[in-house]
């Protein structure tokens, strides 16, 4: 078996690779971390940190800034959970891949090759709800999905 | 050092300096304590089916054979169906609804348990009116894990929809889903 761990940067993702790691041991599956980074999520930050910091004339460079941030810091995840992995002896890659966040999952999900997606329950805006996440990729994911808190 | 201590200290570091502990509890909401880092062992399955549920897939199945576990299966009557029924025309129509329901349930809760023990688990199951939702809820609070199919309690939901009780479930409920 493969399985796919969706790695947004939040806790509950963390939390998500930490649980797929006892799975992954028990049927001695294949683990890839997967990361989508958005360049809207990037314009939307820099848009409005700008807009309302009155410094308009800075936009572009906040927004290059803040999507270089953005994929270090997932990077940055993905290495320290890799480690993690590494030291509990499960085969595990990564990938870090730019686009919609809904679509390229969907993508990568549905492509075949995993027998399960792990991901958890909330994600960056906190535990006040549901991750947005799975209301858009909950009924479109063919294999199973396991949510995880 | 905890793995969840040291990755917040990595990310806040720069931010907060000796403000690190008071920025760990007001934001507590999206950061990782050592005590949420653990991965309680899975037991106990909860796996509530209905009419919408034909089947649990062989790719579910899989992953649940991944767990030591006792598979509980549940088979919820709507009682707000029930209720309608009984208001919109009469107590007998009500009754036979509800028998209806109870031996298709029976039948799907043997046959359920008999493919899950095929392949090793011990199963457990259980039959009665409710709300789907609420009670799913409850019952998942004696359970280490829950499996839901994405139609449970919506026959409306498409291939690419999930029923929206799945989701207030997976909102409401401590443990891991698995949503199939």
């Amino acid at each position: 078996m493969k399985i796919l761990v969706l790695i947004d940067g939040s806790k509950w993702s963390q939390k998500a690779a930490l649980h797929a790691i006892g799975l992954a041991k028990r049927k001695n599956a294949e683990v890839v971390l997967f990361s989508v980074l958005d360049i809207a999520e990037a314009k939307a930050m820099a848009f409005n940190f700008c807009a309302q910091s009155g410094i308009c004339e800075q936009l572009k460079g906040y927004e290059g800034r803040i999507w270089k941030d953005m994929r270090k810091s997932i990077e940055d995840d993905q290495n320290s959970i890799l480690a993690r992995y590494q030291g509990e002896k499960v085969q595990c890659s990564s990938k870090i891949v730019e686009g919609s966040i809904r679509e390229e999952i969907l993508k990568e999900a549905n492509s075949g090759e995993y027998g399960l997606i792990v991901m958890g329950a909330f994600g960056r805006s906190g535990k006040s709800r549901i991750s947005a996440l799975l209301e858009q990729i909950g009924g479109a994911v063919r294999p199973p999905l396991l949510v995880v808190r | 050092m905890g793995y969840s201590s040291s990755l917040i200290q990595r990310k806040f570091k720069d931010i907060v300096g000796r403000r690190y502990d008071s920025v760990l509890k007001d934001y507590s909401e999206f950061l990782l304590t050592d005590e949420e880092m653990f991965v309680p062992e899975v037991r106990s399955i909860l796996v509530p089916l209905d009419s919408f549920v034909h089947d649990i897939t062989d790719e579910a199945i899989d992953v649940l054979s991944a767990y030591d576990a006792t598979v509980s299966l549940a088979y919820i009557t709507d009682a707000d169906v029930l209720e309608l029924l009984g208001q919109a025309l009469d107590r007998e129509s009500m009754e036979e609804f509800r028998k209806k329901k109870e031996e298709y349930g029976q039948k799907l809760l043997e046959r359920t348990a008999a493919r899950l023990e095929d392949h090793g688990f011990s199963t457990q199951t259980r039959m009665f009116v409710g709300h789907k939702g609420d009670d799913v809820i409850q019952m998942a609070k004696n359970h280490d894990m829950i499996a839901l199919c994405r139609r449970y309690a919506d026959g409306e939901a498409t291939d690419t929809s999930i029923s929206p009780i799945v989701l207030r479930i997976c909102q409401r409920v401590e443990t891991p889903a698995l949503i199939y």
